[in-house]
């Protein structure tokens, strides 16, 4: 099937959801196509953020003030044009977003902001918009726009090239088991971010596979695209006791009067800290030995002052921003053999993998270093630095993935639609119908294998002799396993076949992440070098992969500094 | 430690292209503190049949209604469903909608239409700030 598209937007969640409004509203004349992994507008990491959402609201604050702490915090490895962007941007964006019938959490009148402390702002600038009613307002936006074609369950397999233009991709329809080409003008890549190649993460907590498998990262590097800071990877606490989910460690620590202790009851942290600290401290607290049997450390909410009441109120509110009543009351039915919160001891270990801050590079009209593609969202980097700041991801993806629609829908106005190869395509599904055999291994078991390497040697702490480690294994898997994947030969919904697909791209991003990492001798913000410890101003830049005549290149690239520069410069 | 009694889930199997008529296939599944009946579908996939298909490209919190199926005859999000040891539940499709296969509907004109469509259809999940 072919499938011709002015504008194509790869992934629905809150960045693609954006760009394709963005380009229908500015070129009602284009077709922009909105494929999706799952159903469009209910599926992917948008709908599962549990609410912090920061833009300038507070009277006190201003947008210079939000630059500045994103900078600060990304420890100035942030492209700052990029920062700026989304510092100004943010609130007419959010306002455009509440109008659309996103909720916001208020405090009468007012919105409701949190505790500066639980990111490290300056000024109270986080306001809760749970993911769920971001979405489904991005959702209802989208369906006015007559010119979008949203596609759910379609994976995007590549992206199709002519020289140095990226000119539509190749998709399979998950419904049918067939093949699809998508020819486009300009593409928008909003894939989302990479998680689960880690054992523990929060993309995907029940380790089901695709919501952030990193497709993304690898389909913009096979095409030629340019990636940064691929070594940063922002962690967080996974829980390991009570068994259902309680939202972020840093959250319910700030918000329910709860202190980070370690098993012999000292309280080893304070807040604010930034999230990169936190995992350092954490996971050095354990390797002295004052870790749990299981390995990690407590969240004493025995200690808050805050009542019975007040705590329930405040715990509602870091799940999902009170408005998601369903999840509290699964909370209540799981925990009914201890119902009150002031005894519950959180027990957590950090390394949970949350959110990247690396990604295809972009300047401020989210173009990259190839013609007609652009990236927008958790996919592209610079915006964050070497740290996320707490309640910037909401804010990011609406920004950007505004203004990628934009741009993409500007370019497509003016381009011409270049035909594909059929040879490049009938490869292509060759390459998928290859997974069908009788006799092979799981792409789980292989998928398993690289969440488990990087966990081991590319988590909280890192260091020379297992990154190298690291890379030996993935070229292993590559020789001995990929070849041997098999899945079963269904045509329909066949989710063994999607993972198949899924874990060469996830050996291309794992190993960008750890040359990268192995490349960044020094530490900064969530890339801890256990043998190369401090900071050093000659590491004020990106790392940078590329593929050059189908090798692997990492090297470096400038920081865009406009106007803020580290301590002691 | 005694050994909790596993969980007994019949579902239904379907593969419209394939099948001529749907029909049901029973599973155990060990029990464990916190199951829900997604990462019990989960554990079957893993472990027991590679082919059962369920929409699992979904938000896992109760937001995005995608795991909506019928539990006993009942509809529910299979990611909020607490299951207890010894459970036995028969597991079907959403009604009102076309199989695509197995647990998987096609939501199509619901999801891609109005607004007042889709509000009716999650019901009480989109409720109002401090309601």
């Amino acid at each position: 099937m072919l499938i011709k598209a002015d504008v194509l937007v790869i992934g629905a969640g809150g960045a693609g959801a954006r760009a394709a409004i963005e380009a229908a509203k500015n070129a009602p004349d284009l077709h922009v196509v909105l494929l999706n992994q799952g159903p469009v507008g209910r599926s992917g990491l948008t709908t599962m953020a549990n609410g912090g959402m920061q833009w300038v609201s507070h009277p006190d604050d201003s947008p210079d003030a939000h630059f500045r702490d994103v900078v600060r915090i990304g420890c100035y490895l942030n492209d700052q044009n990029l920062v700026q962007v989304m510092a100004e941007e943010a609130p007419a964006r959010a306002e455009e977003l509440i109008r659309w019938g996103a909720k916001v959490l208020m405090d009468g009148d007012t919105y409701f902001l949190g505790d500066p402390r639980g990111s490290g702002a300056s000024f109270p600038r986080s306001h809760y918009v749970p993911g769920g009613t971001y979405m489904a307002a991005l959702r209802v936006e989208v369906e006015r726009y007559a010119n979008v074609d949203p596609r759910g369950d379609f994976v995007a397999t590549n992206l199709l090239t002519f020289e140095k233009r990226v000119i539509g991709a190749t998709a399979l329809n998950i419904r049918n088991g067939e093949s699809v080409v998508i020819e486009s003008k300009a593409t928008v890549l909003a894939t989302g971010g990479l998680g689960e190649l880690f054992i523990h993460t929060t993309n995907a907590p029940w380790g089901l596979h695709g919501h952030a498998s990193g497709t993304g990262y690898a389909l913009a590097y096979q095409a030629g695209a340019e990636l940064i800071d691929m070594e940063m990877v922002q962690f967080t606490g996974a829980q390991l006791y009570p068994p259902w989910e309680l939202g972020n460690p840093a959250l319910l620590s700030s918000m329910c009067g709860g202190k980070y202790v370690n098993a012999l009851g000292q309280e080893y942290m304070k807040l604010p800290t930034p999230r990169d600290m936190i995992q350092k401290l954490a996971y050095e607290e354990i390797k002295a030995g004052r870790g749990t049997e299981r390995g990690g450390v407590y969240i004493d909410l025995s200690v808050s002052p805050l009542s019975r009441e007040e705590m329930e109120k405040q715990l509602q509110i870091a799940l999902s921003g009170e408005v998601a009543r369903d999840r509290w009351n699964l909370v209540k039915e799981m925990s009914a053999n201890n119902p009150d919160p002031r005894n519950w001891k959180v027990e957590w270990a950090p390394g949970c993998a949350h959110f990247f801050m690396g990604g295809v590079r972009i300047n401020e009209r989210c173009e990259t270093c190839l013609e007609g593609f652009f990236a927008a969202g958790e996919v592209a980097g610079g915006v964050h630095g070497a740290n996320r700041m707490g309640g910037n991801a909401l804010t990011d993806i609406i920004v950007f993935g505004a203004r990628a629609g934009r741009y993409a829908a500007e370019f497509a106005q003016t381009a011409d639609r270049i035909e594909h190869e059929t040879a490049t395509v009938k490869n292509e599904q060759e390459r998928l119908s290859g997974f069908f055999k009788p006799q092979g291994i799981t792409p789980k078991s292989v998928r398993d294998k690289i969440r488990t390497l990087m966990s081991n040697y590319m988590g909280v702490a890192r260091e020379e002799v297992g990154l190298k480690r690291a890379l030996a294994e993935i070229d292993s898997l590559r020789r001995s396993d990929l070849p041997s994947i098999r899945v079963p030969h269904l045509s329909r919904f066949n989710v063994p076949w999607i993972e198949a697909i899924e874990v060469p791209c996830m050996l291309d991003v794992a190993e960008m992440m750890v040359g990268s990492a192995l490349s960044r001798t020094e530490s900064r913000g969530g890339h801890y070098r256990e043998d190369y410890p401090n900071t050093e101003r000659s590491w004020l830049k990106h790392t940078l992969v590329k593929k050059k005549d189908d090798t692997m290149v990492i090297g470096t690239a400038p920081v865009v500094i406009t106007k803020l520069y580290p301590p002691g410069d | 430690m005694v050994r909790e009694q596993p969980i007994l889930l019949k579902i239904l199997r379907y593969d419209p292209g394939v099948d001529r008529a749907p029909t049901y296939q029973r599973y155990e599944v060990p029990w464990k503190e916190g199951l829900l009946l997604l990462a019990a579908l989960k554990y079957i996939r893993e472990n027991l049949d590679e082919t059962l298909a369920f929409r699992d490209y979904c938000c896992q919190c109760g937001w995005c209604t995608s795991c909506m199926m019928m539990v006993n005859g009942k509809g529910l999000r299979a990611c909020l469903k607490v299951l207890y040891p010894g459970e036995q539940l028969m597991i079907e499709p959403v009604k009102g909608f076309p199989v695509i296969k197995d647990l998987v509907v096609d939501f199509g004109v619901t999801l891609t239409t109005s607004e007042g469509t889709f509000r009716k259809m999650e019901g009480a999940l989109i409720r109002k700030v401090g309601s």
